[in-house]
């Protein structure tokens, strides 16, 4: 009779496992970062063509415009008169949705415009919270004309077609008009 | 006589064998969640709050721009600087950059209209120095912004 093979189990030792897995660890939590990528959008005014006959007279009712002014001293000026930020968007959903209404404001969502002039030295915080207020203001139109609340707005997806379809409905419905001057621009108004 | 039975000693303590384990479930939470960083920031920028931020728009290419004041103010100075990709440029040095970084996309990303331009800035940085910014980039054509900003909690809906 053969004697027995002894059975040898050879396996990989795995004492230092849990070193490699540390390391590993500590690799990817050094050289990697949560992806927090959240924001505003915005999309900047079309270049103005150099060749254009520049005096074109636009025929803009006074009434129609929703001038914002935000200076050095982070003061905010709205329809030529002090506001506070907290109040911006409140104004302004005031001055959209007027159609005809209060004769000093717009007559129609589709004409009424916003235009918004920063001043050099105003703080980025600033006019982010400006700029927040008057998307903010759409946001809240946007999100009545559809019938659903403003959280359920903003998690409208951009891959979804049927989502932005209804984006789409609503800003035809209320025009997205807000237009940022340059600083130097803005004497012509 | 009798004798005091000492207790045992307690030995090994925490079994560790499952440890590789849990080690490898959390490596792989890491690398599921997280991603790469694409560029080391050489600014501080404490980004500003607002309430209507959305998720950025990952349909779009996205080219970073960071604005605040250099980290090491011993070497680069205390005033706010944009720093493109490692390195710190003028707001003119803009349009070589974009034109660099544009080249770098696949050939049917590369019109203005699939990139958005992302502005990770200090919320103490002067507008005067966005304003130069988004001057530049309106007049190469890259007009989509992207304001990086955290949600703002406090503030009622």
């Amino acid at each position: 009779m053969k004697p027995r093979k002894k059975r040898v189990q050879e396996e990989v030792n795995s004492s230092s496992m849990a070193d490699i897995a540390f390391l590993l660890l500590i690799f990817f939590l050094v050289s990697t970062e949560m992806p927090n990528e959240k924001g505003l959008n915005f999309t900047l005014p079309k270049k103005q063509d150099k060749n254009e006959v520049e005096v074109v007279e636009t025929k803009i009712n006074k009434r129609n415009v929703f001038g914002v002014i935000v200076n050095s001293n982070n003061d905010v000026l709205a329809k030529e008169e002090p506001v506070k930020i907290e109040d911006l968007r409140a104004k302004a959903i005031a001055f959209i949705t007027n159609e005809g209404k209060d004769e000093n404001l717009s007559d129609d969502p589709s004409k009424a415009i916003i235009t918004l002039r920063i001043d050099r030295g105003t703080k980025y915080q600033t006019y982010i919270e400006v700029q927040d207020a008057l998307l903010g203001a759409y946001n809240k139109i946007w999100a009545d004309y559809l019938g659903m609340s403003e959280q359920r707005f903003l998690a409208l997806d951009d891959k979804n077609h049927e989502h932005v379809a209804m984006k789409s409905r609503a800003r035809k419905a209320f025009p997205f008009l807000l237009s940022k001057m340059e600083p130097n621009d803005f004497g012509n108004y | 006589m009798g004798k005091f039975r000492t207790k045992k000693k307690g030995g090994e303590g925490i079994p560790t064998s499952a440890l590789p384990d849990i080690i490898f479930i959390l490596l792989f939470f890491f690398m599921v969640v997280t991603k790469m960083k694409k560029q080391e920031k050489m600014v501080d920028t404490h980004i500003p709050e607002a309430t209507q931020v959305v998720k950025k728009n990952e349909a779009l290419q996205t080219i970073e721009l960071y604005i605040g004041v250099p980290k090491d103010k011993g070497a680069f100075g205390d005033q706010p600087v944009i720093q493109a990709n490692d390195r710190f440029i003028t707001p003119n040095g803009i349009r070589q950059f974009m034109a660099e970084e544009r080249g770098k996309l696949p050939i049917d990303k590369q019109s203005p209209s699939n990139i958005q331009v992302a502005i990770i800035a200090d919320d103490e940085v002067d507008m005067g120095k966005i304003n130069d910014i988004e001057k530049i980039l309106k007049d190469i054509g890259f007009r989509k912004i992207f304001y990086k900003a955290a949600k703002n909690h406090q503030a009622s809906l």
